[in-house]
């Protein structure tokens, strides 16, 4: 094995260590959005990246590729019971709460879907820790060392996924 | 002859809770087959609604302990600064969230409410109040890296001193206790990949001594070992980083702060047996359990000690039980 390949099945033993699982899109979700059978768009599952639940406003960033081609993040949103915002607004919404068992989905609007058949799907979360060791007052902002929330931790997931039917 | 109080945190069944393997029923249940004198609640993780419960909720919970004769103890909660981006919580904020956290746990029937070093000394003083009217323990957790002479930790304890309230006290975490990585680390690790044998006696050798990583890096390329033992073992071994290195039981792995758990124990209801591994002779291996249990019968320790499982191993409950098992075992040698 090289160097590179024992790093990785270090990692894949043991975790990247960035949330608590590496699998940050819900096995068997991906299916095409189809209301009063007209297809608007795609739809997967996020996994929790924590043990804990999260708050949406952690969220940072989410870079989304599909078959090689990036999802542009005005056609992106995130869905947790009623709530509905896009992924840009996430930090905006300080007071969403998605809990460990809560169902949190990435819409992605797109005329017609996905056609039916596998499809490459590249995901990178950044998010920040909802909690840590740093503290101080909200006046002070974040101290230099509060890197937990100065620094957000990156996951990244490819995977294929299957449309049943388009 | 007195008895330790044994407390089962929630928590312990979380990664089978959080993947859906199980529901807050079924972990209710394995706590009370498992057998303890108290159960605790991570809020966020369990309790449905958090941060605000609905009364429907609160009574089914309710509800379930009865069923399973499971007494509430601690509802854990925490300080979140990571909400909003650019700035830690303002105390309105840490006080609302409290004080309604404080009357949740009160209407389950919760004694202790947990929270966390951001609540802040000053904060928790003005919390005082509402802790004393709830009839509330509101505890600050000890958890590594900090230790007791953690300057926000000494802190506190002047707080406690010169208050000297039931109300406000301290959660002593076992994390902040531990000398060394769990016993059982590299056992994800398929065969082949690093070398476990070197990788297990320098495991040890951070454990018990204080040659300084640098060193023990050196000692594993001596040894035999290669780049990937290094990742390895600063990946997994090795629990300190720069910016934690001057807090922390393990950065002292060979001596424990004694002294500081014996002073805080006075204002101790509730603590964290923080563990990740008891092996099959029912051995915690890294955490020095027989000395601060032998500190807490000397002291008349009086409060719960939670058995909490922060393991891999699918039979959490076995690990559970071996826990208890070992605390009891040496609560009654001394």
């Amino acid at each position: 094995m090289t160097l590179e390949e024992k790093i990785a099945a270090i990692d894949a033993a043991t975790g990247h260590g960035e949330f608590m699982t590496d699998d940050i899109i819900g096995e068997g979700t991906l299916k095409n959005k189809i209301i009063c059978g007209c297809r608007t768009g795609y739809m997967f599952k996020l996994n929790n990246l924590s043990y804990r639940g999260v708050w949406i406003s952690t969220l940072e960033n989410i870079r989304l590729k599909v078959d090689g081609e990036e999802v542009s993040h005005n056609d992106m949103s995130i869905q947790l019971r009623d709530f509905l915002c896009n992924v840009d607004e996430t930090g905006n919404n300080t007071d969403v709460f998605w809990a460990a068992k809560d169902e949190l989905w990435v819409i992605v609007n797109k005329v017609g879907g996905l056609s039916a058949g596998e499809h490459t799907l590249e995901i990178e979360v950044s998010k920040r820790n909802d909690f840590g060791h740093s503290f101080g007052e909200a006046e002070e902002g974040y101290v230099e060392r509060a890197l937990e929330f100065q620094h957000p931790a990156t996951g990244r997931q490819t995977i294929i996924c299957r449309i049943e039917e388009a | 002859m007195s008895r330790l109080k044994h407390g089962i945190t929630l928590y312990g069944f979380g990664g089978s809770y959080v993947h859906g393997n199980a529901t807050l029923e079924d972990v209710l249940r394995k706590a009370r087959d498992i057998g303890c004198d108290g159960i605790e609640i991570v809020a966020p993780q369990m309790v449905q609604g958090h941060p605000n419960p609905s009364v429907g909720w609160m009574d089914s919970f309710k509800d379930l302990c009865a069923e399973y004769e499971l007494d509430p103890v601690c509802y854990s909660i925490y300080v979140d600064s990571g909400k909003h981006k650019g700035r830690f919580t303002r105390e309105a904020e840490r006080m609302t969230d409290a004080v309604a956290s404080m009357e949740f746990a009160k209407y389950m029937g919760f004694k202790v409410v947990r929270s966390q070093d951001a609540l802040l000394p000053t904060t928790m003083e003005k919390l005082l109040p509402y802790a004393e009217e709830l009839g509330i323990h509101l505890a600050i957790e000890l958890h590594g890296p900090y230790c007791p002479t953690t300057p926000i930790f000494q802190e506190y304890y002047e707080l406690f001193e010169r208050k000297n309230s039931d109300y406000l006290g301290i959660v002593m975490d076992f994390s902040a206790f531990a000398s060394g990585a769990p016993g059982n680390v590299l056992a994800p690790i398929p065969d082949g990949v690093v070398h476990k044998d070197i990788l297990n006696k320098i495991n040890h050798h951070y454990a018990t001594t204080e040659i300084p990583e640098e060193e023990l890096v050196k000692m594993i390329y001596a040894e035999g070992g290669d780049e990937a033992d290094e990742y390895a073992a600063r990946k997994l071994l090795f629990s300190i980083d720069p910016y934690t290195a001057k807090f922390g039981t393990p950065y002292w792995r060979t001596h424990p702060d004694y002294d500081g758990f014996r002073r805080l124990l006075k204002y101790s209801k509730y603590m964290h047996g923080k563990f990740y591994y008891m092996d099959e002779n029912g051995n915690c291996p890294g955490i020095d359990f027989e000395n601060y249990v032998r500190i807490m019968k000397e002291e008349n320790y009086t409060g719960y000690i939670a058995s909490e499982y922060e393991g891999t191993d699918p039979d959490d409950a076995e690990q559970i039980r071996r826990h208890i098992a070992m605390l009891d075992r040496y609560w009654e040698k001394y």
